[in-house]
């Protein structure tokens, strides 16, 4: 009885987690009339591939009817992906030396620390979006892949450092001192033993450095203005308000722009599950 | 390699993890360091191995001070508690790490990956990952991994405390094979002091940072130089027993509650006043009848061992154990006479501690 309730209630959460983006896929393969078609209906009654078309032929036929907005969504899914990988690179870059600092070196003011980088993440982003943007005004990188891949990476650095802290100090010290004695200087300790067996740990917080700034919406919007520096996020909200952009069509769209982080998350979903998990059990 | 500890001190902040520690270790002995945990054993053998520094004093290898040269800069070896297997890598891989660090060519890599593997008896695990092991085969590629690159000493810190005892027995033999096998300096770190006495050339017994004694394990088995060195070698512990030495008729007698015991010549050089007696288990004499010279007593616990029978008796408020032949018919509650073999006691100051002077038979 009481695991009926338990199940119910998981069922209850998926769908509403599952829905909306099952509603997306499915409208996405219909023509554009049948979305709006009184009762609605999920099941596409001939599948439609128009709505792909559309992106993966810009300069073809069908875009014409699309208009311009069709036309910049490739372009900025490169934009996203750029900025994404520079986000994962600064992260792992200077989260790995931060995060072995707070794991094997004492240091006066350690702990607390640690908690600026946590308190730094709960300022709302956007109480700070004017200074930002004069920041970035200032050093004239408004509208480039920078300004984007820069907020990014303050918005998850903190938080990669605890990801791998967390990692980091489940793995035994002895290890580091057996590497030691093999003839390897520190930094190789790091690098051939260390570095190697947090693996996991490693993928967790690229992996949510990239979904992050995959995802990120308010500071881009902010920071970029063309097509050269734009992420696909505010392509896809820009469809919206494109009068020449059918539903089918935004659907298609947002479908298109996360297939890279549904399908990075799909492979790794396991190693990311240990790495975030990894230190919340044992302390 | 010869080894030298002189005036070494370590401190993690206000803790004195050891103190004014001086010990020098010959070439190709067999060395353990022996103690409760927090007497410092294992900061010695992480100073020796570069993986701390000192506080204060040297440390000499082969006459040259190293305590500024860091682990990977020392000709040592180590194999640790946790074994502290490289979980990314084969058996192979984790043998042959050490000598890929070093540079060795190639051809020769493999050769002593094959000669060590095979010395150890693990020459069919080299393609497996230390998950895919049992404790008793972690432990011989740890092993593996510290003899294959021949380094001058060896460091062993509590190899065998995570191993079932019947395999722990059986690795000390396997230990002391390799002692003999590549004639090299070792320091093995143990909680446990029978493996310090049973393997060891000589053992370092040390407590709360400080050395307690240095010798061959006869030597603080049968003259520990103080009340902690009797009381943590040697198993079930000495009995130690309150009391006063008398003389008289040119006799030297020891005296406690209801006792009164003629001691041999050999102890004639003990001062008269307050001792403390121990008597080692195997040293207490037990019967099942009164007969002179022997204490009542009476018996808490038995304990069979098949060979031997471990009595646990009280007498004179004082709690004694006895190691005595399993056929003695003597059951719990019961009463017993208890006397001491004569010639195998020993006798501290009961306010240093230490070893009388002539207080060792």
């Amino acid at each position: 009885m009481k695991r009926a309730v338990v199940i119910g209630l998981a069922l209850l959460l998926s769908a509403f987690l599952v829905l909306p983006f099952l509603w997306l896929l499915l409208t996405s393969f219909m023509v554009a009339a049948e979305v709006l078609s009184v009762p609605p209906h999920w099941i596409p009654e001939q599948l439609s591939f128009d709505n792909y078309g559309f992106y993966l032929d810009p300069s073809g036929q069908q875009s014409l009817q699309a208009g311009n907005a069709t036309k910049l969504l490739p372009r900025s899914l490169v934009n996203s992906a750029i900025i994404a990988l520079l986000v994962v690179a600064a992260n792992l870059a200077l989260g790995v030396p931060a995060a072995y600092a707070f794991v094997r070196l004492r240091f006066r003011g350690s702990s607390g620390l640690l908690m600026l980088y946590l308190a730094s993440r709960m300022v709302p982003a956007v109480a700070i979006m004017v200074p930002v943007y004069v920041f970035f005004a200032r050093m004239e990188l408004l509208d480039t892949l920078a300004a984007p891949a820069i907020a990014h990476i303050t918005l998850t650095l903190p938080f990669t450092v605890w990801i791998l802290k967390g990692y980091l100090q489940t793995i035994p010290q002895e290890l580091e001192d057996a590497a030691r004695v093999d003839r390897c200087n520190r930094f190789q300790a790091v690098t051939k033993i260390l570095l190697p067996v947090a693996t996991p740990g490693l993928l967790a917080a690229a992996m949510f450095a990239f979904m992050t700034s995959w995802g990120e919406f308010l500071l881009s919007s902010t920071l970029t203005r063309t097509i050269s520096s734009t992420p696909a996020t505010i392509i896809i909200s820009n469809l919206a308000t494109d009068p020449y952009v059918s539903r089918t069509l935004i659907s298609a769209g947002a479908i298109i722009s996360v297939i890279v982080p549904v399908v990075l998350a799909l492979t790794f979903q396991r190693v990311i599950v240990q790495g975030l998990v990894a230190g919340s059990v044992k302390g | 390699m010869q080894v030298g500890i002189r005036g070494a001190s370590k401190s993690f902040g206000s803790v004195e993890a050891l103190r004014e520690t001086s010990i020098e270790i010959a070439d190709r002995e067999f060395m353990s360091l022996v103690g409760p945990s927090g007497s410092g054993k294992s900061t010695l053998v992480r100073l020796l191995a570069g993986l701390e520094h000192p506080t204060t004093g040297e440390i000499l290898f082969d006459g040259k001070a190293v305590q500024d040269l860091p682990a990977n800069r020392r000709d040592i070896a180590m194999v640790f508690q946790s074994y502290a297997l490289y979980p990314h890598m084969t058996v192979e891989q984790n043998l042959a790490f050490p000598l890929r660090m070093l540079g060795t060519a190639r051809e020769e890599l493999r050769t002593r990956v094959r000669e060590t593997a095979e010395m150890l008896g693990i020459e069919e695990l080299l393609a497996r990952r230390p998950r895919e092991l049992s404790g008793g085969q972690r432990q011989r590629v740890a092993l593996g991994r510290a003899i294959v690159r021949r380094p001058g000493l060896f460091l062993l810190d509590e190899p065998l405390s995570n191993l079932d005892a019947k395999m722990r027995i059986a690795m000390r033999t396997e230990i002391k094979r390799l002692h003999r096998l590549l004639k090299t300096t070792f320091v093995y770190v143990t909680h446990d002091q029978a493996e310090a006495l049973t393997m060891s050339d000589r053992i370092t017994v040390l407590d709360r940072g400080m050395v307690q004694q240095v010798g061959t394990p006869a030597q603080v088995y049968g003259a520990p130089a103080n009340r902690f060195v009797a009381e943590f070698i040697g198993s079930p512990p000495m009995a130690m027993l309150r009391g006063r030495i008398e003389a008289g008729d040119g006799k030297r007698r020891f005296v406690a509650s209801g006792m009164s015991l003629e001691l041999p010549d050999r102890y004639a050089a003990l001062p008269e006043g307050e001792v403390v007696m121990g008597a080692r288990s195997e040293d207490v004499l037990v019967f099942p009848e009164p007969a002179e010279g022997t204490w009542e007593a009476n018996v808490y616990t038995r304990e069979p061992l098949g060979s031997d029978l471990y009595l646990t008796l009280e007498t004179g408020g004082v709690l004694i154990r006895a190691r005595v032949d399993a056929d003695l018919e003597i059951t719990d509650g019961q009463r017993a006479w208890v006397s001491f073999r004569k010639t195998r006691l020993h006798f501290f100051d009961p306010r240093s501690d230490r070893a009388l002077e002539g207080g060792n038979a």
